[in-house]
């Protein structure tokens, strides 16, 4: 199926509006029609777990008996919106007496969860039909060394998510791969990026986090990095450029979308891509663009 | 750890094994988990394992007061090396459910219900946002959902 409801997820809409632009255009011009489904809330993000579990799933369902009602699977461009969909999903797949509890909470609007689609995140539809996407790689990404980071989200726990092994990850560099680029190896590969850290626990922990996760990076030769989730970006790029101010280094590291990627492989300049919004940018990853040319 | 017997409020194990897979407590201390944890690395104070040995106790008020369950940063990673299969992240979601019960909640926390609360949105749009994805062809984003309003509420 190449047809999807599309949720883009509330991180991206409103904080990072030109990568929802750019992953529209790409994910089209791949042959992906996109729907847009009026009513999507926040899906939501794993936070509100914290305060109540259980408003938590009711949130998920209304959005997952929106797509229902279309009939399509849903498309997320996040780590956070699949692990949220997708648990709740299967949850209420499986436990009817919890299904009945949120149905009944649903009931209030009408709505009802009957378990009817699947919920997926773009990296999956790539590698599941890694020629189609080759077939546009007109600028091959050579000279670029980048450390893959394919964010928690998506890896656990494996039997639901289902994407790639939460201990050895290599999906995302074989994607990268795809594009002519080199996927560096690197030590804390499974290490957390520590976004979560810095939104409720404790920022300055989070940096901490954060640096040894890009130092682990740089050993491994990396001129860059590539993510598959905007919170795992917004951490790799604001929160490295606020992490490189306190600690006093300069990592250089910068982040970009894997849609990004594919885009500039796709011919697309920097600047189409968006890459003057990034808070990290560096001569090295510019140089080696405008060798390929 | 001193275990103080008087600490020990046997109805709070009850409520736990209501609130997860019992199984969760078949812990038995080995500290894979907090071994694997990368927070510990950063904050030497945090530590799953005996949080969860502390809750397996039965240690009601000191564990939902206690500021470190909100340190985990849901990586997952003890929940893929535990031998026993405790879903520890599962279970700092329940303590910190059960300590917003209690009333233990830090703030930056209630900042975040309270913006659910008042406008539905954990990322709340602004005009410059607005104005920016229209200049991009994007669709309008609703900006306060009723129903995550009344949810949170």
């Amino acid at each position: 199926m190449r047809r999807y409801a599309f949720f883009p997820g509330c991180f991206i809409q409103v904080r990072q509006p030109h990568l929802e632009a750019l992953s529209r255009r790409i994910l089209g011009e791949l042959g992906v029609e996109l729907v847009d489904v009026e009513g999507f809330t926040c899906c939501p993000e794993a936070v509100t777990l914290s305060v109540d579990k259980m408003s938590w799933r009711v949130m998920a369902a209304r959005n997952l008996s929106l797509a229902e009602e279309l009939g399509l699977d849903i498309l997320t461009l996040c780590n956070g919106c699949l692990y949220t969909l997708r648990t709740v999903n299967q949850e209420l797949k499986g436990d009817e007496e919890l299904r009945g509890r949120v149905n009944d909470a649903l009931s209030v609007i009408d709505r009802e969860f009957r378990g009817l689609i699947r919920v997926r995140h773009f990296a999956e539809i790539l590698i599941e039909d890694l020629e189609r996407m080759k077939a546009h790689v007109e600028r091959p990404l050579e000279g670029l060394r980048i450390a893959c980071h394919t964010g928690c989200h998506i890896l656990s726990p494996p039997e639901v998510m289902g994407f790639d092994d939460p201990y050895d990850p290599v999906i995302l560099d074989e994607l990268v791969e795809a594009l002519g680029a080199e996927a560096v190896d690197y030590d804390l590969k499974t290490l957390c990026c520590g976004w979560t850290l810095s939104t409720y626990g404790s920022r300055e922990a989070s940096e901490r986090l954060l640096a040894s996760k890009l130092n682990s990076m740089r050993r491994g030769g990396a001129t860059a990095i590539a993510v598959i989730c905007p919170q795992c970006f917004h951490q790799f790029d604001v929160g490295q450029a606020s992490a490189a101010r306190r600690l006093g280094i300069e990592y250089r590291l910068p982040v970009f979308y894997y849609l990004e990627l594919l885009a500039l492989a796709m011919g697309f300049s920097l600047d189409e891509v968006g890459y003057r919004y990034h808070r990290v940018r560096s001569g090295e990853v510019e140089e080696a663009l405008e060798v390929i040319g | 750890m001193i275990v103080d017997v008087e600490e020990i409020d046997s109805r709070f194990l009850r409520r736990l094994k209501s609130e997860f897979d019992e199984s969760y407590l078949s812990c038995f201390q080995c500290g894979v988990c907090s071994a694997s944890c990368p927070v510990i690395e950063i904050e030497g104070r945090f530590n799953p394992r005996r949080l969860v040995k502390m809750a397996r106790l039965g240690f009601k008020d000191r564990v939902l007061s206690s500021e470190y369950i909100w340190l985990c940063s849901m990586c997952l990673l003890c929940e893929e090396r535990c031998p026993q299969g405790v879903r520890i992240p599962e279970v700092m979601t329940a303590l910190r459910n059960l300590a917003v019960e209690e009333g233990y909640i830090p703030e930056p926390m209630r900042r975040i219900q309270r913006l659910l609360v008042e406008s539905g949105r954990l990322y709340p749009i602004d005009d410059f946002t607005a104005e920016e994805r229209a200049e991009r062809g994007l669709p309008e984003v609703e900006a306060e959902p009723e129903f995550v309003k009344r949810l949170a509420g």
